[in-house]
């Protein structure tokens, strides 16, 4: 391939990169924005829960981003939840016990959620063991 | 030597087995209207929401004392149009006490849902702003609950209750409590 070619499509793929964290950086702030906490702390901790939990109904947005009704009212709970001054550890087994682990865009690690950290680490060593037998008795 | 490469093209058939077989086993095991919720088989939690007739509340105590069922419903979902005639039928013809819990909904658009269709709830509450319904861990409407005498959930339904789910699921839990 032409190494100019090559130099657009990587540029292509970080503007494209850029523009799309730029959007949901600012639909996060959008969303803490409709509240009033009491420190900058609680709303960073909001922006940081409704970021990295899943929105119910449309499943590739995160509750930040979305503007399902559900979703505001999830947004709500939070909101709800940290002026009630839970922590975010217990923010989340609230969100999991009701919508279960895939609520949760950054799954905890945790005998439910082993297989599915471990797995790629096990398939990585697999495949490595494989190469490794093949390559050496060749 | 032909044993490890053998074995070499075995594997991935054999993960892509295995992955297969998972795959079928859950599909053909899950029912899509049937949900296991987090909280089955605790108390449900406690609300108080404004009672869409009259001036009190309706709150989670009023829903002990015996089996109840606790629907969740708008009068902009269409789902819960088509499941309508089913929650008439369940309070006229099997006479099961059913709660409505109105969900993000105005209620003057509630009532006059009510009155051109019918209302088969014994007591209905106004969760306008939502907060209730994500108590319960609802996804959309329509939802149902059946609740235990002690105020348990024994089952959860995510959707359209029709005859088919009634006459096979929900009636024989029912008639089990009762």
């Amino acid at each position: 391939m032409n190494k100019n070619v090559l130099i657009k499509i990587i540029t292509v793929i970080l503007l494209l990169f850029i523009y799309t964290n730029a959007g949901a950086a600012k639909s996060v702030n959008a969303a803490a924005s409709a509240y009033t906490f009491s420190s900058t702390y609680d709303a960073r901790r909001f922006t940081t829960l409704t970021n990295e939990t899943r929105c119910i109904v449309c499943q590739f947005q995160n509750l930040a981003e979305s503007n399902a009704p559900i979703a505001v009212s999830m947004r709500d709970k939070i909101f709800q939840l940290i002026n009630e001054k839970k922590s975010d550890d217990e923010i989340k087994t609230f969100l999991v016990k009701r919508y279960g682990e895939v609520i949760l865009l950054k799954p905890r690690f945790n005998p439910m959620t082993y297989l599915l950290w471990l797995f790629p680490l096990g398939a990585l060593l697999s495949f490595a063991f494989i190469l490794r037998k093949v390559y050496v008795i060749k | 030597m032909t044993t490890i490469r053998n074995i070499k093209y075995i594997i991935p058939f054999t993960i892509l087995f295995i992955l297969l077989a998972l795959l079928w086993a859950e599909l053909s095991s899950t029912r899509s209207y049937a949900f296991s919720s987090g909280l089955s088989g605790e108390t449900i939690p406690k609300f108080s929401l404004p009672s869409l007739y009259g001036s009190g509340n309706v709150t989670n105590k009023d829903l002990g004392g015996r089996v109840v069922i606790l629907n969740f419903w708008a009068s902009w979902c269409s789902a819960c149009r088509s499941e309508h005639s089913m929650l008439m039928k369940i309070k006229n013809k099997y006479h099961i006490p059913i709660y409505g819990i109105v969900f993000k909904d105005d209620p003057s658009d509630a009532k006059s849902y009510l009155s051109e269709r019918g209302n088969p709830y014994v007591a209905i509450g106004s969760d306008e702003d939502g907060i209730t319904g994500v108590d319960f861990g609802i996804y959309a409407t329509p939802e149902t609950y059946v609740l235990s005498p002690e105020g348990k959930i024994i089952y959860k339904q995510i959707g359209v209750i029709d005859q088919e789910t009634w006459d096979n699921e929900i009636y024989p839990i029912i008639k089990r409590y009762q």
